[in-house]
């Protein structure tokens, strides 16, 4: 399948007064037409950073982001412009996220004027085309954000990202925000567009059993830096990383016959600013040795397609 | 401090009008120089021997005839902002804890109508109406206790009407909070709630009302001097605008704004006192 | 002889605009150290019916319009101002949803959670701050730290001294609204921990309200479904997850992407939740459920026993249809 975008040792630093915050630590991966890249981490990893930065929406500090072959990592302004018609993103809050003064057809029909396609009774049409396309009445065309709930106000989200026709969507948190029955109708729109227009999507989230629902490929960032990358369904079955060991043990599951596995991760996220050359897991992991103190452990292969960064990964999992 | 000297300054030397000297005197003075010259002695003079120079009139140093009526501002100005709180925040809280009840409805009227008055309208019917009409107060001057009254009641009025407002505001967004419903969840008394949780939030959002008003109570003191002749920095101000003594006029305006950034600064300390997390930032 | 009992309450948001219906004859029970899980969406009513037995709904614009709520027998609502401020706190505590927000944000902790020792447990201020610290280091914080403030600590702590708060008097009932709602999974995984823990220690009963079923399969003895205000399923934990047979219990189980399964598409209710403000007539899910026949749309509504325990409001139900 052909790659659509390929992101290598990406690095995004924030000046704080403290230091420098590495939100994102040298991350590299590849998502190919027509799949999901799902990003999943606790608040505070950087993952909504990482979707940000590869639509060049936040400088990067270092890297290389290469789309459709072509290596934008450092293009003019005006071609940046040109290049959000084919990068779009989804945003977590259908609150804030929408100017509250402009009908929902103006927040639809808004990136058509930027844009300046369509004369204005083509672009009315293509506002009632997409509306219709993320079912949302027609009725609501002229309402404004704060006259409709939340699923609704998304369903706009989802409109605006799509009326520039992108090949590309960062969806950050899109479902966050929602009720669970109203999640699941927006999850299943995005994966039907998805599959009508070949749409490619990195889905930021926290939520593993949603990510684990649309995802091809999932990526477990921590403090960040990448901890875990495999296949979706394959992350469930063998999770070799202890981050994401912890992470699937701490998920509520809604069955009762699950049988309840104890508490393994213990204390909390620590700090991102200046962190030292040791693995930055080091504090929560049970499984920490020495050698996990004497430098950051690399991302390596450990099964094809299966990538993780860990010292002690083979020792863990009897790999 | 230097921006508000160096604009005052401007604006006086560019005021179309000669001063009220002769020619003769002006050139004595210095006024024939060129206007950065003369900027740059005013500020050399101010920040190396604190002299804000003559007046042109009565040729008595500015420093000397601030330092007498400094204290009789300051006082009036402390003293209206004084009754502001002690009057303001407990009605601003009963309005407020009894939001929509009858005596919410009319202290916001009294406040809306208060603030509609403009201060010298005010100044002048009461010191009219208590001073001539009754006879009850003295209407100019400053002398007993009783002379106090009057003007500081005027020029506190205006800042009391706003202030009412600024505390049912700021206590209405407070009893909304979370933690007012922990509070109340702990089985405390309305009363406890309100004077261990509420009251100490809802002085950090006014304080920063106290300081802007703080610059409203100095300047108000023009007209309130004024009115009611009392020889302090906004009546002497004044005499310096009609007479176009440009001395004057830049050192009480700078003392003003001098007086205004220490009010300021002793509200930003006072926050860091209130509220522990300004109070981290300090000593971080 | 349950310990807490709801019946008929019904509380309403009053303003000059619009009355919206929160909470409509709702009936539940808590028997003694057992957890009811209260589940529902965003405006189900789920917080006003808490705040309800804590009798802090806000006045204006919410009023309680009728029903008992009766604890250890006694009804709140008719108790007074000074009977129940005696119960807040100290027989019944509360957990609100947002840390973050929940403490006062000038009190060092420790003074926060001394004032309710000292209030209820007729002691001296300084017994109260030696309990005071016992407490935070029952929730796994180092009493040292009881000298801080809020803004001090992360979310998940911040929870934990919430949670101190609301046990110092071990109550009886503890209602938890949405405890862990704001947090991490792996801090919620450690806070849902510790609170069945001490649960456990104390033998409290507790309401937990959330809306994640995962939450509710892991912590409860019996779950009660909440739709517009009503209470629309209830049972124990087996007849729920095992036996689900109001439709709107049956949706919100197909909503959720599943751990387990692997599920192509996702089988969610249709549309909305209906407008707290306009409710329908009827049943108030008939909008939104794929099961309607005509009574639904007027009929009279009751809740019945389809096996001993488990109740279900629904026509078709009731008529054995579904």
């Amino acid at each position: 399948m052909a790659e659509l975008l390929k992101v290598e040792h990406l690095k995004k630093y924030f000046a704080t007064p403290a230091g420098q915050l590495h939100a994102v630590d040298d991350v590299s991966f590849v998502i190919n037409k027509g799949e999901t890249l799902g990003v999943v981490g606790e608040s505070g990893c950087g993952k909504s950073t990482l979707g940000r930065v590869v639509l060049k929406l936040l400088d990067l500090t270092d890297g290389r982001i290469v789309f459709e072959d072509r290596d934008i990592t450092s293009i003019s302004e005006k071609d940046s412009i040109a290049l959000r018609k084919e990068m779009q993103i989804i945003f977590q809050d259908p609150y804030s996220s929408l100017n509250p003064r402009l009908c929902v057809s103006e927040l639809i029909g808004d990136p058509l004027i930027v844009y300046k396609m369509y004369n204005k009774d083509g672009r009315q049409k293509r506002v009632y085309e997409l509306m219709d396309l993320v079912g949302l009445a027609r009725r609501f065309a002229f309402s404004y954000p704060h006259e409709l709930d939340g699923g609704r106000r998304q369903r706009i989200g989802v409109a605006r990202a799509l009326a520039l026709s992108p090949k590309f969507i960062v969806c950050d948190e899109p479902v966050s925000a929602l009720d669970v029955s109203i999640q699941a109708q927006i999850l299943n729109l995005l994966q039907d567009l998805q599959a009508q227009q070949n749409l490619t999507y990195i889905f930021v989230t926290h939520d593993l059993s949603v990510v684990k629902h649309i995802s091809t490929d999932i990526l477990v960032m921590y403090l960040g830096v990448m901890a875990e990358k495999c296949e979706s369904k394959e992350l469930f079955r063998k999770p070799y990383h202890p981050y994401t060991k912890g992470l699937l043990s701490a998920i509520p599951v809604p069955n009762i016959d699950h049988v309840k596995r104890p508490v393994e991760l213990l204390g909390e996220l620590t700090s991102p600013i200046e962190p030292k050359d040791e693995c930055r897991f080091l504090a929560r992991c049970k499984y920490a040795t020495d050698v996990c103190r004497q430098g950051a452990p690399t991302y390596q292969e450990v099964e094809p397609n299966h990538f993780v960064t860990c010292h002690n990964v083979r020792e863990i999992n009897n790999l | 401090m230097m921006g508000v000297i160096v604009i005052v300054y401007t604006i006086t030397y560019h005021t179309p009008g000669r001063p009220a000297v002769s020619a003769i005197k002006a050139s004595a003075i210095g006024l024939n120089r060129p206007y950065i010259v003369q900027l740059g002695n005013y500020l050399w003079n101010v920040f190396t021997r604190l002299d804000l120079g003559k007046s042109y009139l009565t040729n008595i140093p500015i420093t000397a005839e601030l330092a007498d009526r400094i204290p009789v501002t300051f006082l009036l100005g402390a003293m209206s902002i004084l009754l502001m709180m002690i009057i303001g925040v407990p009605c601003g809280m009963l309005s407020a804890l009894k939001q929509y009840s009858v005596l919410d409805v009319s202290l916001t009227s009294f406040s809306l109508i208060m603030s509609a008055i403009p201060g010298y309208v005010l100044a002048l019917l009461s010191a009219v109406f208590f001073g001539v009409v009754l006879r009850w107060l003295p209407p100019s001057g400053l002398g007993s206790w009783k002379s106090w009254i009057l003007p500081v009641t005027c020029s506190a009025v205006g800042s009391i009407a706003v202030f009412i407002r600024m505390t049912r505001t700021a206590m209405l967004e407070v009893i909304r909070q979370d933690y007012i419903r922990t509070a109340k969840s702990k089985g405390l008394k309305d009363s406890a709630v309100i004077r261990r949780h509420a009251l100490k939030n809802c002085m950090i959002t006014l304080a920063t009302v106290i300081g802007l008003y703080s610059a409203a109570a100095f300047s108000g003191s023009i007209i309130v001097e004024t009115i009611f002749n009392i020889r302090g920095m906004g009546l002497y101000l004044m005499d310096g605008i009609l007479a176009r003594d440009y001395p004057v006029i830049n050192g009480a305006v700078l003392v003003i704004s001098l007086l205004v950034c220490v009010v300021n600064l002793a509200v930003d300390i006072a926050y860091a006192f209130i509220d522990p997390r300004i109070k981290a930032q300090f000593t971080a | 002889m349950s310990l807490l009992e709801i019946k008929g309450l019904t509380i309403h948001y009053e303003t000059r605009e619009s009355v919206i219906s929160a909470v409509n004859g709702l009936d539940l029970s808590i028997d003694e150290s057992k957890t009811l899980g209260l589940v529902g969406e965003t405006g189900a009513g789920k917080t006003t019916t808490a705040l309800g037995v804590m009798r802090l709904v806000p006045d204006p614009p919410g009023k309680i319009l009728g029903g008992e709520i009766l604890f250890e027998g006694k009804d709140l609502l008719k108790a007074t101002d000074n009977e129940i401020r005696k119960i807040r706190g100290n027989d019944i505590s509360m957990i609100f949803q947002d840390p973050m927000t929940a403490l006062n944000p000038i009190i060092r902790i420790g003074d926060q959670i001394a004032e309710v020792i000292q209030l209820h447990g007729n002691c001296s201020k300084t017994e109260a701050m030696v309990r005071s610290l016992k407490m935070l280091e029952t929730v796994g914080i180092q009493p040292e730290r009881s000298i801080e403030y809020p803004h001090q600590f992360s979310g998940g702590m911040k929870q934990r001294v919430v949670i101190a708060m609301a046990l110092a008097c071990s109550p009886k009932l503890l209602i938890a609204d949405e405890p862990t709602t704001a947090l991490d999974v792996t801090i919620q995984a450690q806070v849902l921990e510790l609170m069945n823990e001490l649960k456990q220690q104390n033998k409290t009963s507790m309401l937990l309200i959330t809306h994640d079923l995962g939450i509710v399969a892991e912590t409860c003895d019996e779950v009660a479904i909440m739709y517009a205000g009503e209470i629309v399923e209830y049972g124990s934990l087996a007849q729920i997850f095992r036996n689900a047979l109001h439709p709107y219990t049956i949706g919100l189980f197909g909503s959720i992407p599943s751990l387990d399964k692997d599920v192509d598409r996702l089988n969610p209710i249709q549309g909305l939740m209906p407008d707290p403000a306009d409710l329908p007539e009827g049943c108030k899910f008939h909008e939104r459920c794929n099961f309607i026949d005509e009574k639904c749309e007027t009929g009279e509504l009751e809740t019945v026993e389809v096996e001993p325990g488990h109740f279900v409001r629904c026509l078709r139900v009731a008529k054995g249809e579904i």
